[in-house]
């Protein structure tokens, strides 16, 4: 098994973030909120299981469900970490965007949303936010069913 | 010569075309006390009471209680609750003037007045029956107590606990001095329901679960910070999956949380 960097340059075994997806399998299931009209979540920088967790708990008698927001962290940051995983080919990170991403066209397929994906970004660093998704979610984003918002703060 | 009158409603209607001018309403409590009140609904539906010097200025420009405009506000804001609770007692039960505020807010972040603050908050319980949301920001008090508190308001739509107090153990989550105080009722609360808590929300989501008649919230606002709170979502979420339209989930502090639980595989 392949050693993953964290951002706290601290070390961990991929094998532990797969035990810690499994134990998302058993949290929040969306699938008796039939009522449900909006989800949105905002994640951490590197454990993004839980959000597809959740969203596959969606199920086509989800019938209201009109909108998927996910607020990303700093994409300039994710790209940092990818940068560095994609050195390593069982990046956890990465294959969790990856999971996410596959997740989404099928969700597409079932209710036609398209989800947006919210990442803010401090200042301008010359990287186009689209470069970074497209690296981490190449299906939604070439596919063009997913919303990239880049939130600029001041 | 009598003085032509106009119809009430054609009045209310010139003041409400009027309702986001300020300048144009003081101006028509100048010129007719039969428009002060219409104009009053509109200049006094913000109250916000966020300095000391606030509260002074509005007890100094109203110092009878029963001819202020306290009745005309909807939204009232409290970020200094020592001081209004002063003035409170000096009054004798002035803030109750503000029978018909719908959304109050109240700030509780005096480090230094802990004691006071706690032990004022049962003068303000269910002092306006109209209130629909009562948002509580502290890190002082207690979920249990922040949550006896807002369901003292028997109209209760939206539920907002922001608190960074923790308490030293799970079953001592009311234990900031004062004994629990008994409601007569639960409110509604079918609009939205909001928990930000540094130590946890296991014991509020376990109270909300065990109101009688179930909850029905729409909205469910939450942000994790120990891994108990995806459980406890969980339960809010089947809880309220009969109601719930929105959900909205930060997961910040409990990725953080998770990164310092990860240990090395041997």
């Amino acid at each position: 098994m392949g050693l993953v960097r964290q951002f706290n340059s601290t070390y961990a075994r991929t094998d532990n973030s797969l035990l810690l997806a499994e134990q998302w399998s058993a949290l929040v299931d969306l699938s008796k909120a039939t009522g449900l009209k909006d989800v949105a979540f905002r994640t951490g920088l590197q454990y993004i299981s839980w959000v597809t967790v959740a969203l596959k708990s969606i199920t086509p008698e989800n019938r209201d469900l009109r909108q998927i927001l996910i607020y990303a962290p700093y994409y300039s940051k994710i790209i940092d970490i990818c940068g560095d995983v994609r050195q390593f080919v069982m990046g956890a990170t990465c294959r969790q965007w990856s999971d996410l991403d596959l997740l989404l066209v099928q969700i597409w397929g079932w209710h036609s949303i398209c989800p947006g994906i919210v990442s803010e970004t401090p200042i301008r660093e010359g990287r186009d936010m689209r470069e970074c998704f497209e690296l981490l979610m190449p299906v939604v984003t070439r596919r063009g069913i997913v919303d990239l918002v880049e939130w600029c703060a001041s | 010569m009598s003085t032509p009158r106009l119809p009430a409603e054609l009045l209310d209607y010139v003041v409400d075309s009027l309702h986001d001018t300020k300048h144009a309403l003081r101006n028509c409590c100048l010129v007719s006390k039969s428009l002060i009140p219409r104009s009053r609904m509109y200049l006094f539906a913000d109250v916000r009471f966020d300095t000391e010097g606030r509260l002074r200025s509005w007890k100094e420009t109203f110092p009878d209680p029963q001819t202020s405009p306290a009745c005309y506000a909807k939204t009232l804001y409290i970020n200094c609750l020592h001081i209004v609770t002063v003035e409170d007692v000096e009054a004798g039960g002035w803030i109750r003037g503000f029978s018909r505020v719908v959304h109050l807010e109240v700030v509780v972040d005096d480090l230094g007045q802990t004691t006071v603050l706690v032990a004022s908050l049962p003068r303000y319980r269910g002092f306006s029956p109209a209130a629909k949301a009562v948002p509580v920001k502290s890190p002082i008090l207690s979920s249990s107590r922040i949550f006896d508190f807002t369901l003292s308001f028997p109209l209760l739509e939206d539920l907002t606990m922001v608190t960074r107090y923790k308490p030293l153990a799970d079953n001592m989550d009311s234990s900031d001095g004062l004994p629990t105080v008994a409601r007569p009722s639960i409110p509604p609360m079918t609009g939205s329901l909001e928990l930000f808590q540094w130590g946890g929300i296991k014991p509020i989501t376990r109270r909300l679960l065990s109101i009688s008649g179930g909850i029905h919230f729409r909205k469910l606002i939450v942000t994790w910070h120990c891994e108990e709170d995806l459980l406890s979502t969980q339960a809010l979420v089947e809880g309220c999956s009969h109601t719930l339209e929105s959900l909205h989930i930060t997961c910040d502090g409990f990725s953080t949380s998770i990164q310092l639980n990860i240990r090395p595989h041997r």
